[in-house]
């Protein structure tokens, strides 16, 4: 297990470094000039020169690259944003937690969700409850995410006033630290975007969840536990449905670093300060450190939940030893 | 007295060629204490009988007709809360073990102590230590309670289900195919130890297979079934001595052994009939040497032999006659099929 865990890091360092090495290159090989971004063209070419020396980009490539990765390993430093000119870390810390925190409430709803009503729709095959389910799952994943949101924003928020219209929390709301994510205030704010966000992902845990349940279903232990006289209740979710977590649990981590990467635009439609603005934005800005910075941590964050979900295995089925 | 009887039961399945019958009109009945054995090939309704007695049938399946009496109580119409009332504290069940019958996410223990605390009311630590007791019963160590179902061998999880079997000390333990998918060894192990225990603890079993040779061993009595229907049913003894319906005569020469000097084995040709579209007749004239006009039309009777055998032949008189042919194969080669 332990020699597992290491082997899984040691290959998620690995493949850190390959990214980052990627993502470095990527940038400085496209055509516009990063310099141009944050070195006034007015000044005189010696002032210029001594901005770009500042932030050693006057340096070979090469070299900038084996900075940038002494940086990162030796004081985990990312670079100075050319925009906010602050260090990314500090520009990224206060959005990756409201887009983490986002996005594995949104994963959560989806795969609490979806297992539950895949596992139900699988046992009462044929059922309108199945059809309907997936009917409402399909639209759900079918229909744009911003559009949902502005559906949803415009019935809960604009029509019934429920949910407020943007942001993570009131205007004037004091909190500081982590107390600011434990607070009716911001549960308040969440429910509508994670809502939305966990509708289009509902379909796949939903659809997978209910195909592994059907195949479980005809194996003879599902005979057996009606025959023991077990209580109807107790075999869906304690027999059947808990051996076809498995499927279901397999696009968990893929689903989860699809999911940060596509909650740029629920981001935008609610206005949530996240990660995926962020990213946009940087792009635009030719902001390359803050850019590079938010690539790698939305890698990091996938391959997280891959170790996990590898974990998960071990934990769901005893048969999957390390 | 009989502990199970059933009376005129017909057991249909709906399929998309039309509706199946799987059992047609069969009654039968289980003393206490004595283990039926019920005899066929593939297809011949054995297995389906004890889904409609368990009342385990499949979606497209239902009880047609007649009933089921369990002490006495007909079951057939009884709801989930009834008949969870029956499964297991009165009629529980050995499955094939070998194959996917356990749960392959908990350990062996949890599923034996699961029965035990959900339909028993034991307490967890009474459940535990009944758990142990019966493993050591069926002749396996306690420390293989906390086994998963992929960590034993066949062997292992048959005798954990006839541990199970037993955890609430049911009325009736229906065995269905146990020593399918086991090697000749672990399955006469298992034979042995399921033939120990019913006669020791006076079990009354209804015992499903497709190998007649294993009846011979565990059951007191037998049932052959073909094609939906009863062929014969006496003791085990009387049926092997002096069989009265030539399927049944089929199947005993089928039976290899090394005692006596036979050169080669009788296999009947040819396959069951179609259950969707029945011929009229006796359902084994296509297949039977002796059959005449009269059996391809007329279905034949269960007629009594004896006091206590039965046999679905319009001609048990000749019985004698055809049991002589029986042996020789070129009676059973002869045939067109």
């Amino acid at each position: 297990m332990l020699i597992f865990l290491g082997k899984r890091l040691i290959q998620a360092l690995i493949a850190l470094f390959i990214l980052i090495t990627i993502v470095f290159f990527m940038f400085r090989l496209l055509p516009a000039d990063p310099t141009a971004a944050m070195v006034d063209a007015s000044l005189s070419p010696e002032t210029q020169m001594q901005i770009k020396a500042s932030f050693g980009l006057d340096q070979p490539l090469y070299k900038q690259y084996f900075i940038y990765l002494k940086n990162i390993i030796l004081h985990g430093d990312f670079g100075m944003s050319f925009f906010y000119r602050e260090s990314v870390i500090s520009v990224l810390a206060s959005r990756i937690l409201n887009t983490i925190i986002l996005g594995t409430t949104a994963i959560i709803f989806a795969y609490s969700l979806g297992l539950i009503l895949g596992a139900l729709m699988a046992w009462y095959r044929g059922s309108l409850f199945e059809m309907s389910s997936i009917i409402v799952g399909l639209f759900f994943k079918a229909a744009p995410q911003f559009w949902t949101g502005m559906i949803f924003l415009m019935i809960f928020s604009y029509g019934l006033g429920w949910f407020p219209y943007s942001g993570i929390r009131e205007a004037g709301y004091e909190a500081s630290g982590i107390m600011k994510y434990f607070s009716m205030d911001f549960l308040h704010h969440l429910i509508l975007p994670a809502t939305v966000t966990g509708l289009y992902y509902l379909a796949q845990p939903m659809l997978l969840m209910r195909n592994a349940m059907l195949e479980i279903t005809n194996e003879p232990f599902i005979e057996l536990a009606f025959a023991k006289g077990l209580p109807e209740r107790r075999i869906i979710f304690y027999h059947a449905a808990r051996n076809a977590l498995l499927p279901a649990t397999t696009t968990l981590a893929t689903k989860m670093g699809q999911l940060i990467g596509g909650i740029v635009l629920i981001e935008y439609v609610f206005s949530w300060p996240g990660l995926g603005r962020e990213i946009v934005m940087a792009a635009s800005r030719y902001d390359y450190p803050l850019a590079q910075a938010s690539f790698l941590l939305i890698a990091f964050v996938v391959m997280f939940y891959n170790v996990l979900a590898d974990l998960l295995y071990g934990f769901l089925d005893p048969r999957i030893v390390y | 007295m009989a502990l199970l009887k059933v009376e005129n039961l017909s057991t249909e399945y709906d399929t998309l060629e039309g509706t199946l019958k799987a059992v047609d009109d069969v009654s039968f009945e289980v003393k206490k204490g004595e283990a039926l054995g019920v005899v066929g090939e593939s297809g011949c309704g054995k297995s389906t009988v004890m889904k409609s007695i368990l009342q385990l049938l499949p979606r497209n399946g239902r009880i047609s007709s007649g009933k089921i009496l369990y002490k006495n109580k007909d079951i057939t119409g009884y709801n989930n809360k009834q008949l969870r009332e029956i499964r297991w504290k009165e009629i529980s069940m050995i499955s094939q073990g070998a194959m996917n019958s356990f749960n392959p996410v908990y350990n062996i223990g949890k599923q034996l102590i699961e029965v035990m605390i959900v339909q028993g009311n034991y307490s967890e630590k009474e459940a535990r230590d009944r758990a142990i007791e019966l493993f050591e019963i069926v002749g396996l160590d306690k420390k293989r309670l906390n086994d998963y179902p992929h960590q034993m061998s066949g062997g292992m999880r048959q005798r954990s289900m006839i541990a199970m079997s037993l955890a609430l000390d049911p009325g009736l333990i229906i065995a269905d195919e146990p020593t399918t998918a086991l090697d000749v060894v672990m399955q006469d192990r298992i034979l042995g130890k399921i033939s120990e225990l019913q006669k020791k603890m006076e079990l009354s079993m209804l015992f499903v297979t497709h190998d007649i040779s294993i009846i011979a061993e565990v059951c007191q009595r037998l049932m052959v079934m073909y094609s939906g229907k009863i062929a014969e049913i006496s003791t085990t003894h009387n049926i092997f001595k002096k069989p009265y319906h030539p399927y049944t005569m089929g199947l005993i020469n089928a039976i290899p052994t090394v005692v006596e000097d036979i050169d080669h084995l009788v296999s009947i040709p040819g396959y069951p009939p179609n259950l969707i579209n029945v011929l009229k007749g006796c359902r084994f004239a296509p297949r039977c040497p002796f059959a005449t006009s009269k059996c391809r039309v007329e279905s034949p009777e269960m007629k009594l032999v004896n006091e206590n055998h039965r046999a679905a032949c319009h001609y048990i008189e000749k019985a004698d006659e055809f049991r002589e042919k029986s042996h020789r194969t070129e009676t059973w080669e002869g045939l067109l099929v």
